[in-house]
Parts: structure tokens; sequence; C-alpha cells
């Protein structure tokens, strides 16, 4: 689609999504605490901050932390106690939905996503129903993160995969573009007037956003399967506590769990995000567990997005560069330095 | 980068010392050849008496001066910290030969951030660092590394998480070198981020009683008592109670006890339906990573944690905001006169949720109940390990 482009005034923002939310639940990162900012669904008293990047990822939108799959009730047969029947109901959930203000690295997460979860043999349909049903309006980066790194992983602040509409900031708001169909019908809103006279600013301030590349990841998928079984992981590692706040702020991060949740005779099995960094992921029935260290869990998380992943999936690494694991690290593990102590290996 | 750019003026000397007469002037003192090295039990530490019978290693700081002038306190000089790291390094190095690897502080990706650093060689002491951003509570690695002979750097109150795990038996004695450093507190940097916008930091320094963060779009200076931790503002025990080599003269205690509640009573005295909704907001937010439980220096369980076993099921795996209230309720009784106040689980949340306030109602319940606060003496038991006929502070029993 290459529609004109249009204009978009900062202070239009919350009406146009007031409007949007007749018909799509609209989500956007809102300031959920001083110092936190989440995407929520938009409301009147939500205080929208687009500023910046969002301490989580939307991927909870497409993938929540906890989901109903189905629900089930056993009903005893009143001539012979012994027999009973069961009734399963499958609770597909999925309505039309526009995310707002998402960054160019979390779109890509999506697209990491899809690879697993929306493509080749194996579908799953809560994931693709929600995906279909969402509109993604993208708001390019101008101004990089001391943790971003974006343009190591073949992404970029400018980065249009995966968007159905680009925001680019201007002066007084946001210059936009439709990418998809989708994302035309949006632009239809009438708090998009026309932008011809800053399509102008918009191209240079995308060609002003500088991010150096600074990794070359070109041997590291060969180099952590060489250093698989050497003791790196554990010197890399010793700072790491081992909890999963790296994995649940990441784009990309889609590991879940499966339990029933019983009540009586009833119950609902609910899917559930899970860790690698957890000891309970790889721990089996018999008791023993693969990766009964940090070292192995870690050397998993990082052999994962930058070997596995790319392996199977014609050479796409499992991360997008955002920097959120870095961020909210408790100890500030840095994965791009473990990145760069891997390379002296190569 | 600019650091610790201002000494300690001999005004601010005068002035510590006109309002007390325990203070140490660390200015003249000679920290290398003088207050370096083993402390021998019973040694005089200015301010400082042993509470009851010394027990061990430990001392029970005795806080006389308890005073903030005018909310001003200072910080240490820039030349005491020099020489604190300098001797910190060299007694490493010379440690280095009988441990495998001694837990200190080095500068981390930007620089807001500092990070633990692992020192095997000689080589890596010297990226040691020694400011308010060394805020993580080191002890907590200690329970991994048992049965490993190693060495670890406290602060005053990362010493009381020691002395618990002593206490407790989970760690030994004879296996650890403790490196106390006398602290005049650490930052929040939940306080920092909320004043302005962190992302593009380029440059911070520290100042007597400020701090100056530069980024890439402005440059402002922040009282350091506007972003202290909480438990800095409240510190009974800058100095470590428990240590092999102390890097510099003890310091007292500069700060008054009554702030140690503040939080708990402000949220204390919110009705019953103000309060849940208070916790639900806060723990909409959860995302139960358990950062808070794996920083904790106190969660020893870990990988067998009752949060996450699947069998049996105690817990549900649903994250509503009840679920994850039940968490940290759990997490907070299993700390029930055994949390040191550390604050670790607080400074580890990646969503900033001030979860410390949980554990530290818990606390003022034990130290109301029984008189009791974790961490200060070798020889204590913590009151819900043993079983006393009569509990002198529960009346109940004098009845």
């Amino acid at each position: 689609m290459s529609t004109a482009g249009r204009f978009l005034a900062t202070d239009k923002i919350p009406d146009l999504l007031k409007r949007l939310g007749t018909q799509y639940h609209v989500y956007a990162p809102v300031q959920a605490s001083d110092t936190t900012v989440l995407f929520q669904e938009f409301n009147e008293e939500a205080q929208l901050a687009l500023e910046r990047e969002a301490t989580l990822s939307p991927k909870e939108v497409f993938f929540p932390q906890t989901e109903r799959l189905l629900t089930y009730t056993y009903q005893k047969d009143a001539e012979d106690p012994k027999k009973s029947s069961i009734q399963i109901e499958e609770t597909l959930e999925a309505s039309p939905t526009v995310i707002f203000g998402t960054r160019p690295c979390d779109v890509r997460g999506l697209a990491i996503f899809d690879m697993v979860f929306n493509q080749g043999q194996w579908v799953d349909p809560y994931y693709r129903a929600r995906r279909e049903a969402t509109t993604i309006v993208t708001i390019l980066c101008t101004e990089p993160e001391n943790t971003c790194f974006c343009t190591s992983v073949d992404g970029g602040p400018a980065d249009t995969q995966g968007s159905d509409v680009l925001l680019t900031p201007v002066t007084g708001g946001y210059f936009a573009e439709a990418v998809t169909e989708k994302g035309d019908g949006i632009l239809q809103d009438d708090a998009f007037v026309p932008g011809d006279d800053k399509a102008q600013e918009a191209r240079e301030a995308r060609d002003k956003v500088a991010l150096e590349r600074e990794l070359d990841l070109a041997r590291t998928p060969q180099t952590i399967l060489k250093l698989f079984s050497t003791d790196f992981w554990e010197q890399v590692t010793a700072k790491c506590i081992s909890c999963g706040a790296c994995t649940y702020v990441c784009p990309t991060c889609y590991c879940f769990n499966i339990t029933d949740e019983d009540a009586g005779l009833g119950g609902e099995r609910i899917r559930t995000w899970d860790s690698c960094m957890f000891y309970h992921y790889t721990l089996e029935a018999s008791g023993h567990n693969p990766r009964p260290t940090k070292a192995e869990r870690y050397r998993n998380r990082v052999g994962h997005k930058f070997s596995y992943h790319p392996s199977t999936y014609e050479g796409t690494f499992g991360c997008t560069g955002c920097g959120r694991c870095i961020k909210v690290c408790p100890v500030s593990l840095d994965i791009r330095q473990i990145l760069r102590e891997a390379q002296v290996h190569e | 980068m600019a650091f610790w750019s201002r000494a300690v003026t001999p005004e601010i000397v005068t002035m510590l010392k006109e309002t007390s007469t325990h203070v140490v002037d660390w200015r003249s003192s000679n920290v290398s050849s003088r207050s370096w090295g083993s402390s021998p039990a019973g040694s005089t530490i200015p301010g400082y008496r042993p509470p009851r019978e010394p027990a061990g290693r430990t001392w029970l700081p005795i806080s006389p001066n308890r005073f903030t002038p005018s909310g001003r306190v200072a910080t240490l000089a820039k030349e005491t910290v020099v020489e604190i790291l300098d001797n910190l390094r060299e007694t490493i190095q010379r440690e280095l030969n009988n441990l495998e690897l001694v837990v200190g502080w080095e500068q981390g990706y930007d620089p807001l951030h500092g990070t633990p650093i692992f020192i095997r060689s000689p080589e890596d002491a010297d990226r040691l660092i020694w400011s308010p951003l060394c805020g993580h509570n080191l002890a907590s690695y200690l329970p991994g590394l048992k049965g490993r002979k190693v060495g670890i750097l406290v602060k005053g109150c990362d010493s009381r998480s020691v002395i618990q795990l002593l206490q407790e038996g989970l760690i030994s004695r004879d296996e650890i070198v403790i490196f106390g450093i006398p602290c005049r507190g650490v930052v929040d940097l939940t306080k920092i981020k909320a004043r302005l916008n962190v992302a593009r930091i380029k440059e911070i320094s520290f100042d007597d009683n400020a701090i100056v963060v530069e980024t890439d779009q402005q440059r402002e200076e922040i009282l350091l008592d506007d972003v202290l931790a909480a438990k800095c503002l409240s510190c009974q025990y800058p100095t470590p109670l428990i240590y092999d080599h102390l890097a510099a003269e003890a310091l007292p205690s500069q700060r008054p006890d009554e702030l140690l509640y503040q939080e708990v009573e402000e949220v204390e005295a919110l009705d019953a339906k103000e309060r849940m909704a208070h916790w639900e907001r806060e723990l909409e937010r959860c995302i139960r990573c358990y950062a808070c439980r794996n920083a904790c220096p106190l969660c020893v369980c870990q990988d067998v944690c009752a949060a996450e076993s699947r069998n049996p099921h105690w817990l549900t795996q649903r994250t509503g905001a009840k679920e994850k209230a039940m968490w940290h309720i759990m997490h907070a009784l299993h700390l029930a006169g055994r949390c040191t106040d550390c604050g670790e689980c607080e400074r580890a949340c990646p969503l900033d949720i001030p979860i410390q306030r949980i554990r530290r109602k818990i606390n003022k319940e034990i130290k109301e109940l029984f008189d009791y606060e974790a961490g200060l003496n070798l020889e204590d038991t913590p009151p819900l390990y043993t079983f006393k006929v009569e509990e002198p502070t529960i009346k109940e029993s004098q009845q």
C-alpha cells in the first residue's frame, strides 16, 4: 500500500484511540506507575507514554500470560458411580484489536512468533486468531537507548516489517503511512489529515536515525555450538540469579506451560508463560534434570536465540535487540557482553 | 567520569563532631595502616560496643548519634573512596591466594548501573568499584557457593544477611572471607528513573550530598537523600556487623530509626478497601518472574520453591492479582523473623513494585511480638524457629 502520507497531531491521539475503541480493543503504552510503561487497554484516564520503549513487550496481547484453552466438566453416571463422562468446551477468544505505539523491535518479535506459532506444519489456533484480528500501528525510533542493539540482529530503528501503519515522529505529531490494507483502514479516521508538508521532515528524521551495528554475529551460531560443553557458560553466568525476568520481558520468548486447574468435578486447562531460566522447566518426571544449574539454563537461552533458532528458521535470530533483558536484569547481566565473550572463541 | 568530585569539607566534620562525640574523622585517619586488617575480637571501634557477650566476630553497634541536621548527610570523600578501593584491591589480591573467587561490584553496561563481579585473578580486582551504585546484596550468592572458599564484599546491611545465613547453618564461616565496607547509602535506581529518562544516560557523578546525572538531553543535580534507597534513610548499621577485613574506619549510624516503618504505617493507615485497592493496583504489574525470590539472600528453597511446585500443585499458575498477592504473602511469611530488610526483592523487581513493604510489615510484627530483628547476632535463633513457654513480649502469656 502506498497511499499518500497523513499527519496525526499528538493532541488528537486520545480521541483517535477513543473512537477506535468503539470498533476494536485498543492497546497502547500507558504509564502504569511512575517508572513503568505497559501495553494496556486504553481508557480515558490512561496516561499515554509514547516517547519511550514500554517496560514489557506487547506480546501479552497475542500470547497472554494466562490463557484458558478449554473448560471441562466430569459427569458421574447416576446408575454406575464408577463411570463418568467428560464434557469439554474450547474457549478461543479473539476480537478485533488495534495495538497503537509499538516499536519496530516489538513487531519484529511478532514475526519471530509467527515462524513458530503461525507457519509450517503446526499452527497455534489461539495465537493465529489473535494475530489475524490485530492491526499494528508502529512508531519508528528516533532515539535508540543505551541498551538498544536491533541493528546487530538484522533489525533497525526504522524497520517496517510486520506493521500495518508506520508513524514517524515529526514536529507536533507523527507522519503516518499505511503499509497494509488493514492499516489503510485506520488512516481513514478524521484524526489523520493530509500530511504532504511533513513528508520531507519525516524522511529526514528517518535518515538521521543511526544505530551502529555493534555486534558481528555471523559466526556466532557455530561458536555457541563449539562452546556447548565448555565451562564458558559457568564463567559468564556467575552473577545470573536465574530468575525469569529476562524471558518474561522478551518480545520473542514464547515458552509456556499447560496445567489443569481442577475445581470439584470440573476445571479449566490453562496455558501460562514459562521460562527456561527456571529449574522446573526441564525437570523430568523421573526427577532427573538435564539443566540442573543456571549455566545450562542460560546456555539454552543464548543458544536458542543465537544458534538453534537461526539454524531452524533460515538464519533469523530469536532476538530483536530491544534490550529489555539488559534493562530489567537485577544484576545487569548484558547479553551483548556474553556474545562478545563468545566471539573471542571463534 | 567525574567521581566524588567534592571532598568532605572541614565544616562538615566540625558539624558532625559538634553533634556527637562518637563521630570518626575519616579524613585524618590513615586507613591503610590502622583500620585495615583482621578485626580482633573485643577491639574498640569508636562509637560501638558489643551488645552483650561478644559473640564470635559479631558486634552490635549502638548508635548514640541519630541525627540528620537539615537532611544533610555527608558521603565519603573522594580520597577516602580511592583509599578504600586501593586497600580492597590489595587485600583481595592477597587473599586470592587462598580463595577461589571474591564477589564484589564493577561498572555495568552504562554509567548508571553497577553490577556484581566474580574476581578470580589479581587483574579482575582492578575492575572493582565502590560507589552508591553498589546496591546489590552479594550475600545472595553465598548459599550457591557453599563448599567453595570464597570472599565477599559487604555493606552494613548485607552483613546482616551473612549473619542470618550463618545463624541458620546455610553457609560455613570457615569457607568465607568477609571484606566489610562502612557505607553511607546506595541509590534506588527507581527513584532516579522517576525523575528523568535515563535511557540515554551519558554520565553520572557523586558529590557529598548530591548526584549529577547527565543524559544526551539534560543535566540534573539531585539531592542524594532524595534518591537513596528507603533502607538507607533509616539505616542503623552502616558498618558491617561481621567482617574479617574492614575497608575504612567504622561509621556510626546517622539516621533516625523512626523512619524504619514509615512506609508500612502509611499503608496500615488506609482502610481495608483502600489497602486492597493499593495492592491490587501494584501487584497487577507483577509477572511472577520470581526476581524477588531469586535475589533474596534468605530465599534458600530456590529450585524447590512451593510457588512453582507442580506436584503437589500448591499454587495455581494463574496470574491474577490474587494469585500474585498469594505469592508475595507466602514469600514474606517464609521470611518472618529472618528478613534483614536488605531490600533486594524490591530492587530486583523489573516492574518496580514496592514489595519490600510487605516484608517490612512482617518485620514490624516480629519486632512488636518478639522484640527481635534478624541478622544482628550469630548466637540468636529466629523466633519462629524456637519455642518459649513464656514469651516476655506477648501479654497473653502473662494473664
